[in-house]
C-alpha cells in the first residue's frame, strides 16, 4: 500500500466520522420529533402535506398496520413506476424523443429502483426520458431510501420502548426523513457537483464536431430494423465517417446527489460514476464516497441516542468500520499487486510517487484520474451499502480484488449498508450474536434489557437466510439455462462469477453490476425482479414483527449475567458472526468462481 | 397490452401476498 493511499483512506475515514456525528444527532431528533431546526421553514409544509393527505401525525401504528402501510406505499410506487416508463413515449419531457420501454426491463426497472436496489438493464441516456429519469427514478432514490429508514426507525424503538405496541407512524417517518434529511442533503450535493461541472439542464443530446474525423464499418439495417446478414450469417456491414459526436446530457447534478446519499446507486448514465458528467473531478469523487457512507455511518450515532446508550451504536460503528477497512485493504492490496501473469513477463508494476508517478498495479477497467486507491475505495463503499454506484468496473479486478466488493453484498449489506436496511441488518445479526453468548453461558440472552426469545430468532433466522437463498438458487437457475449462460462475456470461472454477483446484487438490493453480463433479457429481468422484491420486502416485514414483538417487551434490569454489548469482545464477537454466517454461506460458490479464478491465474 | 395486464397483476398479487405474510408472522408470535 503507498503511503498515498494510506493518506487518502485515513483522512476519508476521519472526514467520515467527523460529519457522522454531528447528523446522527440531527436525525435522532428527526426520528424523535423534536425540533431540528429545518422544521422551522419545512413545517407547514410538513404539516400542509398531512392535511392533503388525510394523515394524523399524532396516530402511532402498531407493527402490523406500520407494515401494512409500508408495503401499500412500495406495491402503488412499483406500479406507477412501471405504467411510466411504458408510457414514456406520450409524456412530456422527452427531447430525445425515447420509446416505450419494453414491459419485462420495465417491471425490473420499477422493482429496482422502488426497492432501492437500482440494478440496470438499460443505459439510461438512451433509454429513458427525463420525465422518467425525475419524475420515476430520482424520486424513487428519495422515497425508497425514506421507507428504508423509516423502517429502521421503527425497529430502534422497538428496541427502546417498553410494554408498548405502536412503533411510530410510517407516514410521518417517510415524510419526515424525505423532507428534514434527504432532501436538504441533496440539495446541497447537487449544487456543489453542478459547481464542479455536473450537467443539470432539461435541453436534448448535444452535437460536437470532433477534431479528426474516424472511419468505422456500419452495419446494414433492413426497412424493419433488423440487421443485413451475409452468406455466412454475419452482419453486412458498409464503411462509414464519424465527424461528429453526440454528448448526452440532462437533469443529472439532481439524481447524483441522491443516487448517494441514498444509497441508491443507478447513475444518469450507462457507466455511472466513471462518467466524467457524473463524477468529473477528484473533489467530486470524494464527495460521493463521502455521500454514500454518510448516513448509514450516522445512523449508527442516531441508534446510540435513541436507546439512550451512545455505546451502542458505537460499537456497532466500531464493527462495521473495522470489516471495512479490512476488506477494503484486500481489495486495495490486490489491485496493487497486479497480475501474476504480467509480472512473469517482467512488466514493472510497482507504484511511483514523486514526479515521475504512475500507479502501477491492475489499473484495467479503472478511471485514470481516480487510480487505484480510489477506485477501490469507491467499490468498497459502494458494495458495502447497497450504493449500487460504480467509478470503476469490477468485472476488470484481480480475482481476489474482484471479490471483495462480491463479499461485501454477500455479508448482507450490513457493512455500513443501505440507508436505514444495513443498520436494520446490522441489528439482526446483533440479536444472533447475543442469542450465540447467551448459548454459551447458558442465560437467556437479552439485548438493550429485552429477552430474545424463539420468536425473535425465527424471524431473525428468515432475514439472514433469504438472501443467500435467492442469490445462491438464482445463480443456479442462471446457470442452467444455456440463454441465461449465453449472455456472460467470458467462460470460465470469470463467467461464473458475473452471474454470481448479479444475482447476489439484486438478492441483497446492492444494484451494481459486475459488468460483462448482457443481463437485459427476459429471464434476468424477471427472476432480477423477483429477487429484487423478495429480497427487501421478504425482509423489511420480519423486521417491524421483530420490532413489534420486542417494543411489547419489559426491560429486564441489567445483571451479573448480562452480557454486555459495548465493550470490544462483542464487537469481536459480531463481527465473527457476520463473518461465519455471511461469509461461509458463499464459500463454495466463490470457489467455483473468484478463487478458482485466482488459482488459475497464479497456478502454472 | 397483455404482457402490461400480466405484469400488473403480478404486481399487485405479489404485494398483497407480502402483506399476507405480516399477518403469517403474528400468528406465529407466543407459540
Amino acid at each position: 500500500m503507498t503511503t498515498n493511499a494510506l493518506f487518502q483512506i485515513v483522512l476519508f475515514l476521519a472526514v467520515l466520522m467527523g460529519l457522522a456525528w454531528p447528523l446522527g444527532a440531527y436525525m435522532a431528533r428527526v426520528y424523535q420529533g423534536r425540533p431540528c431546526g429545518l422544521d422551522r421553514v419545512l413545517g407547514p409544509f410538513e404539516r400542509l402535506l398531512y392535511r392533503v393527505s388525510g394523515v394524523d401525525p399524532g396516530r402511532e401504528m402498531d407493527w402490523k398496520a406500520y407494515a401494512v402501510a409500508f408495503m401499500m406505499f412500495s406495491g402503488v410506487s412499483i406500479l406507477l413506476l412501471y405504467i411510466q416508463q411504458r408510457l414514456q413515449v406520450a409524456l412530456p419531457l422527452n427531447p430525445d424523443g425515447m420509446a416505450a420501454v419494453a414491459p419485462d426491463l420495465a417491471l425490473n426497472t420499477a422493482v429496482s429502483f422502488a426497492t432501492n436496489t437500482n440494478w440496470q438493464n438499460y443505459g439510461g441516456e438512451s433509454t429513458m426520458s427525463y420525465l422518467t429519469q425525475m419524475l420515476g427514478l430520482t424520486s424513487h432514490n428519495f422515497l425508497s431510501a425514506a421507507a428504508g429508514m423509516s423502517v429502521l426507525a421503527a425497529l430502534i424503538r422497538g428496541l427502546s420502548r417498553r410494554e408498548s405496541r405502536i412503533l411510530g407512524n410510517f407516514w410521518t417517518d417517510l415524510t419526515r426523513t424525505t423532507l428534514y434529511i434527504l432532501m436538504p442533503l441533496s440539495v446541497v450535493l447537487a449544487l456543489v457537483l453542478v459547481w464542479q461541472g455536473t450537467p443539470q439542464t432539461f435541453e436534448g443530446a448535444a452535437t460536437a464536431k470532433i477534431m479528426e474525423p474516424t472511419g468505422y464499418d456500419n452495419p446494414l439495417k433492413d426497412d424493419s430494423g433488423q440487421p443485413v446478414l451475409d452468406q455466412a450469417g454475419k452482419p453486412k456491414t458498409e464503411p462509414a465517417t464519424m465527424t461528429e459526436q453526440t454528448i448526452s446530457r440532462g437533469p443529472v447534478a439532481s439524481q447524483e446527489a441522491i443516487k448517494e446519499l441514498g444509497t441508491n446507486g443507478g447513475g444518469f448514465f450507462n457507466v455511472n460514476s466513471a462518467h466524467p458528467f457524473e463524477n468529473p473531478t477528484p473533489f467530486s469523487n470524494f464527495l460521493e464516497m463521502l455521500a454514500i457512507l454518510l448516513i448509514p455511518a450516522a445512523l449508527c450515532v442516531t441508534f446510540g441516542i435513541m436507546v439512550l446508550d451512545r455505546r451502542q451504536g458505537l460499537s456497532i460503528l466500531t464493527a462495521m468500520t473495522l470489516l471495512f477497512v479490512v476488506l477494503l485493504g484486500a481489495c486495495l492490496m490486490s489491485e496493487q499487486a497486479g497480475n501474476p501473469k504480467l509480472a512473469a513477463l517482467g512488466v514493472d508494476q510497482t507504484a511511483t510517487e514523486g514526479a515521475a508517478a504512475q500507479p502501477g498495479g491492475n489499473m484495467e477497467g479503472k478511471e485514470a484520474r481516480f487510480g487505484i486507491t480510489d477506485s477501490t475505495l469507491f467499490a468498497a463503499a459502494a458494495t458495502g451499502t447497497s450504493c449500487g454506484a460504480v467509478n470503476s468496473m469490477h468485472d476488470s479486478y484481480t480475482p481476489l480484488g474482484g471479490m471483495v466488493p462480491m463479499l461485501l453484498i454477500q455479508l448482507g449489506e450490513v457493512v455500513y449498508g443501505g440507508v436505514g436496511s444495513g443498520l436494520s441488518g446490522m441489528l439482526v445479526f446483533v440479536i444472533v450474536a447475543v442469542f450465540v453468548a447467551g448459548l454459551m453461558v447458558g442465560r437467556t440472552p437479552e439485548y438493550l434489557g429485552k429477552k430474545i426469545e424463539p420468536y425473535e430468532m425465527k424471524m431473525a433466522s428468515l432475514i439472514i437466510l433469504i438472501p443467500p437463498f435467492l442469490s445462491l438458487m438464482g445463480t443456479g437457475l442462471a446457470m442452467l439455462v444455456p440463454e441465461a449462460k449465453a449472455a456472460i462475456a467470458n467462460p470460465g470461472a470469470h463467467g461464473f462469477s458475473e452471474i454470481l454477483y448479479a444475482f447476489s446484487s439484486m438478492s441483497n438490493n446492492n444494484g451494481s453490476a459486475f459488468a460483462g453480463l448482457s443481463a437485459n433479457l427476459p429471464l434476468y429481468n424477471l427472476a432480477g425482479a423477483a429477487c429484487m422484491f423478495l429480497g427487501r420486502y421478504w425482509l423489511a416485514i420480519p423486521t417491524l414483527a421483530i420490532a413489534g414483538s420486542l417494543a411489547a417487551k419489559k426491560i429486564v434490569p441489567q445483571g451479573a449475567g448480562t452480557l454486555p454489548t459495548h465493550t470490544p469482545l462483542f464487537v469481536g464477537l459480531l463481527i465473527s458472526v457476520v463473518l461465519v454466517v455471511g461469509a461461509l454461506t458463499f464459500f463454495p460458490a466463490l470457489a467455483l468462481g473468484p478463487i478458482a479464478e485466482h488459482l488459475g491465474l497464479v497456478g502454472r | 397490452m397483455i404482457s402490461d395486464l400480466a405484469y400488473i397483476c403480478l404486481i399487485v398479487v405479489a404485494t398483497a401476498a407480502t402483506v399476507g405474510l405480516a399477518g403469517f408472522f403474528e400468528s406465529l408470535r407466543g407459540q
